[in-house]
């Protein structure tokens, strides 16, 4: 198994085991439970999840917003979990975040110059007149004018806000950056602009990037690989054009036969689910999509499915991935008989 | 509605016409600021020295000559009256300031560090639990009675109002992405603290801040009535009320201008506070 | 047009509708007017719903979806008022009455019963206090005269309808108590729960995940079959509209831009905005043989207009591709096929 127990070579970040679990009240939820997958330097890895997959918390915990319970997150050799928190300061310089809600993201009391210049600031990157050309520059690069250094957030649309957001991230060149549902709270017409944009800077800037996102269709057009999360487990992972066209697990069969589809004729043979996403507070034992799966059988309930290659790079979590498998290739050729 | 608020921006008024359309905050700035001109410029207003004895003049009425009258010592009562707008409100400004140190302090640990807010939170608690007047003579009688213990006590009593309100927004405010965005960046954590979350809390503080001004004015007032502020040689607004209490009777103006006076203070300040918290929330909502 | 005398208003002697058709907005004009300023958020909307049919209503911030279903409602908030149009509407018992007349107590009978609401987010939406039986119950008491044990036998009768599992347990749970799916559930419940001839739904899945929404439409597109209701669909997903409407009609800024049945306008948009929104969204079916490098996806530049600061002539150019000078004057809706029609000048060349 290539990319389970050792960190890969061509991984700039390999998260081993992640685990983490948030004590409440009414129990401990169990947020994430043995994640682990790697980042390929340059490329984007895209995690899809519903909400409480936990794709948001694996963000958090790798750039340690979050702190873990378990595992390791290797970045360019250095396990970034055993950092103390001076060691870590000189990482954040190379692992950056892109928020999901422009407006909460950026300080309302401060000019976007300052916002970015923060940045400039703390990694001590460049001081008066340099310091200046660089928010400019900046600015310049996420589409927005110098001019605008002055101003402050609410004097702009959600997809400006962003593109600031984006221009923050971009200000203490990191090597990673973690985009968690960048273009989620914006209108339709602007998030491809973003989309764009993030494509543009990660292509020119040879940037590696994590991409949290509850859109499968985005997340398909942007990434090179995608981890789908469920209930704070990986089910299926692997290349993104392999895992759209020849889904193995059947949760990611049914998300993504789930997403509409902008036209009225296509041909729609939908697996709908029945029920809810269980609680991570009481998460089924076994298999955690077995409640809802419609291939459960007695045996998901009792073992955690272990993962299977299905391909190089392509595994999947389902005990019966294998027959499901065969059985769709006996039913095409039924269908072609 | 509209996601682009650039026009809006562009149309805001600026905060001199805002101010000039909330008439209660107007009317509170201009007596408060009176008040303060008198106090500030008493020694060029005042027709007599404050202290100047006359036995001969003791207890007129008011008149041409005495516009509030004279004390059973024959001082000035006008006099008098505006200097001691000037302690009076340097012990309300004193306290303010010690109280926002202390009480912003305060309210930062609590509300940042969650190992912290436990302690500070039961003795927020605890402080407000005891009528201010009560902690406020306690302290006196611990510290002894001098100005500047006055005003030590009245910064301690009033902390906690401060520390609560800090300490409420800062527990809204750390949890917004901008500030994991600073944590992403490796800003320390001062810093955050400071240009992050103190920054975001400027309105709150200053609206409670100018009621803690009022507030203090009037407890040191009530600690000079009661015997226990700064010596009753010392004219402040309340240790000439305390003076004129025995006359009440007989020279009723010995406690009537320097209680006008008090309430004009305490009033436009409350006004001030009132005007101030309207004019900055509606934006503070809108920018959280 | 006959102006029918104002006594008329509402009687229903005066006002027509054709027998196929329950809704039929005319004209519609809210405008929010504060002092000096005027936001026109709807102007001059009209479309028709047939019965048992949905028409979905699609379109970004600001471009007045919301305020449209909100407008025939009648549950504008402060400062929004109808400024002109009519809104046309079907009563049960076949009189056809212009909501935007009708005096505010004669609309809170026909709100709840004749015409029900759901929303983006159910909880808002749902009383914390009471359960959802409770809440259910109370609408049907509210409208129909039966008895409190008969109107729980309804009450669970819904929650079946909608597909709760565990009906009579769940009649007894608060809102807090489920999740968001089965909160929409119950708000479906209740919209439905008097039989009501139209349905407005206002980004009903915006809030829920795909598995999720696509229980959702699943169980309108059902409900609709089995009840026949007629469903006005807000959304901004056209991905939505594309499952579950008939007819679209989309707004930019406050007005149509496009409107006809959704075959037609997916097909071939005669709309540069349409076209471009579709053009914008990635495909998750997109053919994934070809490989190679990624492609850019075709952004619509710049952003939507502020509804204070609204351009001259067609409110989409600024950011058209297709903009000709002509576009300094508003075009209207011009038909360009049967049922189809475009608010662009340039619409053959599309």
């Amino acid at each position: 198994m290539t990319n389970a127990s050792e960190p890969n070579d061509g991984a700039l970040l390999s998260v081993r085991n992640l685990e983490k679990q948030f004590p409440t009240s009414s129990g401990t939820v169990r947020a994430l439970s043995d994640v682990s997958f790697d980042v390929r330097r340059g490329c984007i890895l895209g995690i899809v999840g519903e909400s409480g997959s936990g794709k948001t918390t694996a963000g958090r915990c790798i750039l340690r917003l979050i702190e873990p319970s378990g595992g390791e997150a290797i970045f360019d050799g250095v396990d970034l979990f055993k950092l103390s928190e001076k060691e870590l300061r000189a990482y954040r310089r190379r692992l950056q975040i892109i928020f999901q809600d422009p407006y909460s993201s950026l300080n309302p009391r401060m000019r976007v110059g300052d916002i970015i210049g923060e940045a400039i600031d703390t990694h001590r990157l460049a001081r008066g007149a340099a310091r200046e050309e660089r928010i400019a520059q900046l600015l310049g690069r996420v589409g927005l004018r110098p001019e605008h250094a002055r101003r402050y957030p609410h004097e702009f649309s959600g997809g400006q806000r962003q593109r600031i957001g984006i221009a923050r991230a971009l200000a203490v060149e990191p090597e990673l950056i973690i985009a968690d549902e960048p273009v989620s709270a914006l209108d339709v017409s602007v998030q491809a602009q973003v989309l764009n944009l993030m494509q543009e800077l990660q292509q020119q800037l040879g940037l590696t990037m994590v991409f949290i996102s509850h859109d499968l269709s985005v997340v398909e057009y942007l990434c090179d690989d995608i981890v789908v999360l469920y209930l704070g487990r990986i089910m299926e992972m692997g290349p993104a054009q392999e895992v759209y066209a020849n889904p193995r697990h059947p949760y990611t069969q049914v998300l993504l036969s789930a997403v509409p589809v902008a036209d009225p004729r296509a041909k729609r043979d939908r697996i709908i689910l029945k029920g809810d996403i269980p609680s991570p507070l009481n998460p089924p034992s076994g298999c955690v999509f077995r409640t809802r799966c419609p291939y459960a059988v007695q045996a998901c309930a009792e073992i955690v499915p272990p993962r299977e290659d299905v391909s190089r790079d392509h595994s999947v979590a389902c005990i019966r991935q294998a027959e499901l498998a065969g059985q769709r290739e006996f039913e095409n050729q039924e269908n072609l008989l | 509605m509209a996601v682009t608020s650039s026009p809006a921006i562009a149309g805001r008024p600026g905060l001199v016409s805002l101010v000039f359309q909330r008439k209660s905050l107007l009317i509170g700035l201009v007596v408060l600021g009176a008040i303060t001109v008198f106090a500030v410029l008493a020694p060029l207003i005042a027709p007599y020295a404050p202290n100047r004895l006359s036995v001969v003049n003791r207890l007129q009425p008011p008149s041409g000559r005495w516009w509030f009258g004279t004390d059973e010592f024959g001082r000035d009562i006008f006099s008098r009256t505006i200097y001691a707008g000037q302690l009076s409100l340097l012990v309300g400004a004193a306290a303010t300031l010690l109280a926002a140190a202390i009480g912003i302090t305060l309210g930062l640990v609590a509300g940042f560090f969650r190992k912290a807010d436990g302690i500070v939170a039961r003795i927020i608690d605890a402080m407000m639990a005891f009528p201010d007047i009560l902690l406020a003579i306690s302290l006196v009688a611990a510290l002894g009675p001098s100005l500047a213990t006055v005003i030590v006590a009245l910064g301690i009593v009033y902390a906690p109002r401060l520390a609560r309100i800090v300490r409420a927004s800062t527990l809204i405010i750390r949890e917004l992405p901008y500030i994991e965005a600073a944590r992403a960046l490796g800003v320390p954590t001062w810093r955050i603290m400071l240009r992050h979350v103190l920054r975001n809390l400027v309105s709150p503080i200053l609206v409670q801040a100018t009621f803690i001004f009022a507030y203090a004015m009037l407890a040191e007032a009530s600690l000079s009535f009661l015997g226990v502020g700064v010596s009753p040689e010392v004219p402040t607004w309340g240790t000439m009320i305390a003076a004129g209490r025995q006359y009440v009777g007989s020279a009723d103006w010995m406690t009537l201008f320097p209680g006008i006076a008090i309430v004009l203070a305490v009033l436009s300040l409350q006004l001030v506070g009132d005007g101030l918290r309207d004019l900055l929330d509606p934006r503070l909502r809108k920018d959280l | 047009m006959v102006i029918t005398a104002s006594s008329g208003v509402g009687t229903g002697a005066a006002l027509a509708l054709p027998p196929h058709v329950q809704l039929k907005v005319e004209d519609l004009q809210t405008y929010f007017i504060q002092g000096a300023s005027t936001v026109k958020s709807v102007d001059g909307v009209s479309f028709s719903l047939s019965r048992g049919q949905t028409l979905a209503v699609v379109g970004e911030s600001g471009s007045g979806k919301s305020v449209t279903s909100l407008t025939i409602m009648r549950l504008l908030a402060h400062p929004g008022r109808i400024v002109g149009g009519r809104v046309l509407y079907r009563l049960r018992g076949g009189d056809v009455v212009d909501l935007a007349q009708l005096p505010e107590k004669r609309m809170r009978a026909i709100r709840g019963r004749e015409i029900a609401m759901i929303f983006q987010e159910p909880m808002t939406s749902l009383n914390p206090l009471f359960t959802v039986g409770d809440q259910i119950m109370e609408m049907i008491l509210l409208h129909e005269s039966v008895s409190r044990d008969e109107a729980r036998v309804r009450a669970k009768r819904m929650l079946e309808l909608v597909e709760i599992p565990a009906p009579e347990r769940r009649l007894d749970q608060y809102p807090h108590e489920m999740s968001g799916g089965m909160r929409q559930r119950v708000m479906i419940a209740l919209a439905l729960s008097c039989n009501p001839s139209l349905l407005i739904a206002d980004e009903p899945t915006t809030a829920l995940d795909v598995t999720i929404q696509a229980q959702i439409l699943d169980l309108l597109r059902r409900l609709q079959k089995e009840i026949g209701m007629s469903i006005l669909f807000i959304t901004h997903n056209l991905g939505v509209v594309a499952e579950i409407a008939h007819e679209v009609v989309v707004m930019y800024a406050g007005r149509v831009v496009e409107q006809g049945l959704v075959l037609n306008v997916f097909e071939r948009p005669r709309h540069p905005y349409t076209r471009g929104l579709l053009a914008c969204i990635p495909d998750v079916r997109r053919d994934r043989t070809e490989g190679g490098g990624r492609r850019l996806l075709n952004a619509i530049p710049g952003n939507v207009p502020s509804a204070l600061d609204l351009p001259t002539g067609c409110a989409f150019a600024p950011r058209c591709p297709l903009v000709v000078d002509r576009c300094r004057e508003l075009p209207p809706l011009i038909p360009v096929s049967e049922d189809h029609l475009s608010r662009c000048w340039r619409y053959d060349d599309l």
